[in-house]
């Protein structure tokens, strides 16, 4: 075990040195000239001389990207353009949010997940697993912007159940009750697309596990329904896992949508003004950041999976 | 007289399939007394598998089962699921064809062990059921138990994967074990050692043993009768040194001449012609006429009972072989 | 059945798409202020206005040209370029390989959808560039693909037969690898499709894709999103209309899979 967590750290921090470097070239991209753009058009050949030497950018490349990567040792994220203070102070409070939501959303795509999954596997041609697969193919194709924009309209717009949007009431908000009321539709539109993956895969795993040769051995040694059921669910833990990572991941991106519908405070929807803001740094910070958590959580998916399935640990 | 370990009485084994149903299992009926090997012969879709499985009601629902099946004094068939499970394991157990696939991949093999222990109650607590665990293990002849009992299944060689099976089906004392292709997925010098194993643990334990195989060899080492199974039934039955030394039935004497045996000049192996007929496809009359070489008029019409010769084998044939085998 | 039925719906919104300037729609660009917010059902208007009068069948229809346009070219880029890169990748086993695969993981550690709006977001809004934003991310998957089946192949005997007769590597890849590993491709990037064009109607959500007057789906979705509350309907009609497209799609490339499994099964 300790092998495995040794060799998959360090492979950790050579995926995060790589998506540093990712992000420090999409900079790279951007066309034109920086430092004119940056000037404006009545800039001398001499300013723009100066702002070059002192930003630089007449180093070469791998220069520019090793003191890149110093500074973002020091915990500097750049300086957002729009709001003239260091992009850190934005992202990493909007960060707070987009994981407080995705949290939630992980655990109901989960939750929901591996209910429906074992649903569809173990009522296999009932009414229910037809139901449930229907559902899931629908789901995983539902762009989250029109689930969004539905379930908004359903419950916010026709009927006044929940709050359309925010993460707390302007007028006397801001406790538990209140954030988890606001927290329900973006996290549930959030949540949709992944459950119907999950669902999906755990449901084939549980048939896959179902089909093999030790749960029938177990039933041979007379172990009640209840036991086996359980060495079933145990032996489909590792994909399941595996699912859920990847799904975070899918979570991680995906939430610039549901958080810009519903103007939840999060990451994405910093993203999303900062589009309009064409405010770059805060752009890169926040995919940067989202990257690196997303690894960090890669991280911990694997390290749970060879601690339940010894084979892989090998 | 007492009842025997195990006496299985026209057994029916059908499944659901898309369009119908499918008998696989078509009026099967031998009995075992305790210390003595039944070995079931036959090839591939013969239902040898199904019918062990059968006697212990492994398939579920997904099965439809006939006849009468008792262990001991008990009939079986007619139980509830929950007393049936706890005979399970206790009183009649199986030892799983392909003994990779039947160890739970993601636990120790000594705790996969206990779980068994003490689910049948033979022990108390964690720490009694790991010495009877290792206790088990050195009984299948593993050297350093302690050692295995700590290890994961892929971590261990076939043979000694086949042994903790075996361990696992003997653990609570069976009086009927039934083995399931035991050493088909083995090399053949591991073949041997574990068969030694299954003759030792049943003089030891007084076991009525059942197994299924394809190999004749397996046949001729262990048992003390042998049934050959073609087409869901046995279509012959008797001690080993009448069925194997001078068969009645032309299948039996085919697949006889089919194995290389040491006994057997080179380049007298002849293949029998066609495959065994579906269970879907059956035709009336005997299901082996299509290959038999003696086939006759009345062999497409009326399929044959199992019937006694006159010699101690019962065969289910209309034009039964006298010969001798020349050795 | 569903396959034939899943790919004909495919090619009947693929035409459709074509034939949009042969039909006499009104001009999806163009509206009267006077005209704004119709409800559906209004003379003239059968799918009603937006929030500047224009027609919304004229701007449904003409938004589907560019959603598709940015889920199939896309997916075909990534099909060549992360076709070759697998390729490649899978046949050699030395360290262009590990190089080829350690890059891969990279861009698998970002969540796809943030990589593309950053990389759009740095090269500027407009089509072309939201294209060339889909089609980098779209690369690595197919690339992965590539190259497990190439890796599949590389093993194999009929492979190792043409080596020592002497063919040279191009005679190899076109007449051995392309026929064995072309069809999982082309069937996982029929799958990538329908996520192609979610994802570009999404960077146009955001303000990264074609921009306005023009119509397209996801930009629509973004305008009609303010008024929600005076008439929910006329916002549910390009959000509908997308996930149709992509469930079609899906349904499309998942059939499509289930075909290939069930020959590579039976072969």
């Amino acid at each position: 075990m300790i092998r495995f967590l040794v060799r998959r750290v360090t492979l950790t921090v050579l995926i995060l040195l790589g998506v540093s470097l990712v992000v420090f070239l999409t900079t790279k991209l951007i066309p034109g000239d920086p430092v004119a753009t940056l000037l404006g058009p009545y800039s001398t050949a001499e300013d723009r001389a100066r702002l070059v030497a002192a930003l630089g950018l007449n180093r070469p490349l791998p220069v520019q990207y090793v003191s890149y990567l110093w500074t973002l040792l020091h915990g500097d994220l750049g300086r957002s353009i729009a709001r003239q203070q260091p992009a850190a102070g934005v992202v990493l409070p909007a960060f707070a949010n987009t994981l407080l939501l995705s949290g939630f959303a992980g655990v109901v795509a989960v939750a929901g997940g591996v209910a429906l999954g074992a649903v569809a596997a173990l009522r296999r041609n009932s009414v229910a697993a037809r139901l449930v697969t229907a559902v899931s193919l629908v789901s995983v194709s539902a762009p989250q912007y029109v689930v969004a924009v539905a379930l908004i309209v359903l419950f916010a717009v026709q009927t006044r159940l929940l709050p359309p949007g925010g993460i707390s009431s302007t007028i006397g908000g801001g406790g538990l009750g209140d954030v988890a009321q606001h927290i329900l539709l973006p996290g549930v539109t959030a949540a949709l697309v992944p459950m119907g993956i999950i669902a999906r895969m755990f449901r084939s795993s549980l048939l896959d596990v179902l089909s093999q040769d030790f749960v029938v051995a177990l039933r041979g040694h007379g172990l009640p329904p209840r036991t086996v059921l359980l060495h079933v669910f145990h032996n489909s833990l590792p994909s399941l896992l595996t699912i859920s990572g990847l799904q975070v991941g899918y979570l991680l991106g995906g939430v610039v949508f549901v958080e810009t519908v519903f103007t939840w405070p999060g990451l994405g929807l910093l993203i999303f003004t900062s589009i309009s803001e064409r405010d770059l740094p805060v752009i890169e910070a926040g995919v940067l950041i989202s990257a690196f958590a997303f690894v960090l959580i890669n991280l911990a998916v694997d390290t749970a999976h060879a601690a339940i399935d010894p084979r892989v640990r090998a | 007289m007492p009842d025997p370990a195990l006496a299985v009485d026209g057994l029916r084994v059908s499944f659901r399939v898309p369009g119908g149903e499918v008998q696989v299992v078509r009026g099967v009926s031998f009995s075992v007394e305790a210390g003595r090997t039944l070995v079931i012969v036959g090839e591939s879709g013969s239902g040898k598998s199904v019918t062990a499985r059968s006697i212990l009601r492994l398939h579920g629902r997904a099965a439809a089962l006939a006849g009468e099946v008792r262990l001991g004094g008990t009939e079986l068939l007619g139980l509830d699921e929950r007393r049936m499970n706890e005979l399970r394991g206790a009183r009649v157990a199986l030892i799983p064809q392909d003994a990779t696939g039947a160890l739970d991949p993601l636990r120790r093999v000594g705790a996969q062990l206990s779980e068994v222990l003490r689910h049948h109650g033979r022990a108390g607590s964690r720490a009694a059921a790991r010495e009877q665990a290792v206790a088990l293990l050195r009984r299948v002849h593993i050297a350093d138990p302690e050692q295995v009992a700590a290890s994961y299944p892929h971590q261990l060689s076939g043979g000694m994967r086949q042994r903790i099976a075996i361990a696992i089906a003997i653990s609570c004392g069976p009086q009927v074990l039934i083995a399931d292709e035991p050493t088909t997925a083995l090399d053949v010098t591991v073949q041997a050692q574990i068969l030694d194993l299954l003759t030792e643990l049943q003089e030891r334990l007084g076991m009525a043993l059942v197994m299924v195989t394809h190999d004749v060899g397996v046949a001729e080492q262990m048992a003390d009768d042998v049934a050959v199974m073609y087409a869901g039934r046995f279509v012959e039955l008797g001690p080993v040194d009448a069925v194997l030394g001078t068969p009645a039935h032309p299948y039996t004497s085919a697949l006889l001449e089919a194995q290389p045996r040491p006994d057997v000049p080179r380049g007298a192996l002849r293949p029998i012609p066609g495959v065994p007929p579906l269970p879907t496809s059956r035709a009336a009359g005997c299901s082996f006429a299509a290959r038999c070489r003696h086939r006759d008029a009345v062999c497409d019409d009326v399929e044959p009972d199992l019937e006694r010769t006159g010699a101690a084998i019962l065969v289910a044939c209309h034009r039964p072989l006298a010969v001798r085998r020349t050795a | 059945m569903t396959t034939k039925v899943s790919v004909g719906l495919v090619a009947a919104i693929c035409l459709l798409a074509l034939a949009v300037p042969l039909l006499h729609l009104q001009d999806p660009t163009v509206g009267s202020l006077g005209q704004r917010l119709l409800p559906p059902g209004t003379p003239g208007h059968p799918l009603g206005t937006d929030g500047q009068g224009r027609d919304l069948l004229s701007r449904l229809l003409w938004g589907l040209r560019p959603s598709l346009l940015s889920g199939l070219l896309p997916v075909g880029v990534a099909a060549l370029a992360g076709g070759t890169l697998g390729l490649v990748a899978g046949l050699t086993t030395h360290w262009l390989h590990d190089v080829v695969m350690r890059t891969l993981d990279v861009f698998y550690a970002f969540p796809a959808v943030l990589l593309a709006i950053a990389i759009a977001a740095a090269l500027g809004s407009g089509l072309s560039n939201a294209v060339i934003a889909l089609s980098i991310i779209l690369v690595p998957p197919v690339a992965r693909i590539a190259e497990t089946e190439a890796a599949r192949l590389r093993g194999a005997d009929f492979m190792l037969a043409a080596r020592a007769s002497g063919a040279g590597w191009p005679a190899i890849v076109v007449r051995q690898v392309l026929p064995n590993v072309a069809p999982g491709i082309v069937v996982y990037c029929s799958s990538l499709i329908g996520l192609s064009i979610i994802y570009a109607a999404g960077l146009s959500f955001l303000g990264l894709g074609i921009a306005p007057p023009s119509a397209e789906l996801g930009l629509m979705v973004n305008d009609l999103r303010q008024f929600i509350f005076n008439d929910p309907v006329l916002l549910l009609e390009p959000a509908a209309l997308i996930l149709v497209v992509a469930v079609v799609f899906n349904v499309a490339g998942d059939s499509l899979r289930g075909l290939l499994d069930h020959r590579m099964e039976v072969s």
